[in-house]
């Protein structure tokens, strides 16, 4: 539940799936730190290079009863330097924790390219990149 | 508790007759789910749903309302994001709670220069 302030995270995939020079449609998501699930190290390949963090859905609801393609929830995957996880997540914990003087509640978590395709932005040293995968809607 | 106010209509009328695109709504900041880029300069915001309970199971709907933005300049849907931050988390004191997120009406109400006043509201209806 939101009260009378609340923070965002930010996340913002390469131009179009790195075939375009402009922002397409899911490249960037933006969620309020209510909807924040948390944090796991799944994936299928190599799991020492992946943190993901999940959200309550932007499009999905209680409403849409046919199955998700591989769950309910909206995925950022970030890509960090192997075995750093634990670090990448302090780091995240202490934007959330910050004074909301220091950046207005606006978190930017990853950013791969910026307004310009050249002024990348990570929340940590460690976040090299992330993939925006917002679930659809059945 | 803040509530975001969002006018859709540039002439300032609440006369839209639609079920589906009011004029204007206002949601409990705790209604807000997020934003999603759709294009270059195009963005939308996702809320619960204002009519749609998701206890209707014989008319099953989408169980979220979307406000659809223009902005001006391409590729610059992170500028309008942290605007849009920082109008909900601007002082209480200054408005008690009760935040023009955007009025088409009057361009000084949008959250930042770059927002055109092309702004859909498309609310969800159980069909």
């Amino acid at each position: 539940m939101i009260d009378i302030h609340e923070k965002f995270f930010y996340f913002q995939e390469t131009f179009s799936a790195d075939t375009a020079s402009t922002i397409g449609s899911g490249d960037v998501a933006m969620y309020p730190v209510s909807s924040f699930l948390g944090f796991d190290t799944v994936d299928t390949s190599d799991s020492t290079v992946v943190l993901n963090m999940r959200f309550k859905p932007l499009l999905r609801s209680v409403n849409d009863t046919a199955s998700a393609t591989s769950d309910d929830v909206d995925l950022m995957a970030l890509t960090v330097t192997a075995n750093k996880q634990k670090d990448v997540i302090k780091a995240i914990t202490d934007k959330l924790n910050e004074p909301l003087s220091r950046d207005s509640g606006f978190i930017v978590i990853a950013d791969n390219e910026g307004a310009d395709g050249s002024s990348s932005e990570y929340v940590s040293e460690h976040v090299t990149s992330v993939v925006v995968t917002i679930r659809a809607a059945s | 508790m803040k509530m975001l106010y969002i006018m859709a209509a540039t002439d300032g009328a609440f006369d839209a007759d639609s079920a589906t695109a009011p004029d204007s709504v206002c949601y409990p900041i705790s209604r807000f789910k997020g934003l999603m880029s759709t294009d270059d300069k195009n963005f939308d915001l996702m809320f619960e749903a204002l009519q749609s309970a998701g206890t209707d199971t014989a008319n099953d709907s989408g169980g979220k309302d979307k406000i659809s933005f223009v902005i001006s300049t391409s590729n610059n849907i992170k500028s309008a994001a942290k605007a849009i931050v920082q109008a909900i988390n601007k002082f209480v004191g200054k408005d008690n709670g009760f935040v023009v997120l955007a009025d088409a009406s009057d361009a000084n109400l949008m959250p930042s220069s770059d927002f055109t006043t092309s702004i859909t509201i498309l609310v969800d209806e159980p069909a």
